[in-house]
């Protein structure tokens, strides 16, 4: 790595550019979990509208839960597009807490579908 | 890479310091747990495929037509049946992604814990190198998968207009 460059916060420009990549991706893979999460909502609201049943509500309440994780993926994704932009060491503190939040809540969210398949 | 320096800890607010290191170490605490997780799921839905496509499809389609109790849920797998033939590969071929996406993103684990003990920017890259190709496998195998719902209801719905107007 001997011509790495490095902005004059010491993190190199090679690893920014790797930052800024994902991202973007980050972008696309939380847009389309918020848009899938909608189409969800929307379809058990129209179920529970037909036949209510606990099933449904938890079902809704477990996609909330995901629209919210997408919306801390989001908030990782700027965080690290910053970082990629600025190379500062705040942004990069942002965007790991949200690394940590976003898989600890994923973690939790994934137990929790787990019981609810168990019991439905 | 070798000469990648390590970043001094109790540096002015321009570099790793312990709150980053704080939040690196539960990261990478969950990060592991989650594709440990998905490798051992995705491991044995990859064995329980592989034992599927090795029975035959020809016997799963009879046993799955058995199962069957309506003529609407006939008519229905009738007009699945010509698509389910690729299916299995398919599949296999989207969980084989997805299995290695869980091990970049451990990969990204290991290396991220590793920065929360070393501060070392060489660990913070290779951990954000694995990272971005979990996202980028995530992001192309969700882009297949839409494509492959979109194709078979495309193909499924005319077929069942037909069959119901037939």
């Amino acid at each position: 790595m001997e011509n790495m460059n490095q902005n004059e916060n010491s993190f190199p420009e090679e690893m920014l550019r790797e930052v800024r990549t994902m991202a973007g991706w980050m972008t696309f893979m939380a847009i389309f979990a918020i848009v899938m999460g909608a189409f969800g909502i929307i379809g058990n609201l129209a179920g529970l509208a037909q036949a209510p049943n606990a099933q449904l509500v938890v079902s809704i309440l477990a996609t909330i839960a995901s629209i919210y994780m997408a919306v801390i993926l989001i908030k990782k994704a700027n965080a690290f597009r910053q970082f990629s932009f600025n190379g500062s060491s705040e942004s990069l503190l942002e965007g790991l807490q949200a690394v940590h939040r976003y898989w600890m809540y994923s973690l939790v969210l994934m137990v929790a579908n787990f019981i609810i398949t168990l019991i439905f | 890479m070798e000469n990648m320096e390590t970043i001094d800890s109790t540096s002015s607010g321009q570099s790793i310091n312990e709150a980053h290191k704080e939040a690196l170490r539960g990261a990478s605490l969950y990060m592991k747990i989650h594709s440990i997780i998905m490798i051992v799921f995705l491991s044995i839905a990859t064995l329980g495929l592989l034992v599927l496509v090795s029975v035959g499809p020809d016997q799963i389609m009879a046993e799955m037509q058995n199962q069957l109790n309506t003529q609407e849920e006939r008519m229905v797998f009738e007009a699945m049946m010509p698509m389910m033939t690729g299916m299995g590969l398919f599949m296999l071929f989207i969980i084989g992604g997805y299995l290695y996406a869980s091990t970049r993103l451990l990969s990204s684990a290991n290396s991220l814990g590793a920065v929360s003990y070393t501060g070392s920017v060489n660990d913070l890259y290779n951990g954000f190198k694995a990272m971005k190709k979990f996202w980028i496998f995530s992001g192309i195998i969700t882009i297949l998968v839409v494509i492959l719902v979109i194709v078979f209801v495309a193909r499924l719905v005319p077929q069942l207009i037909e069959m119901q107007q037939g």
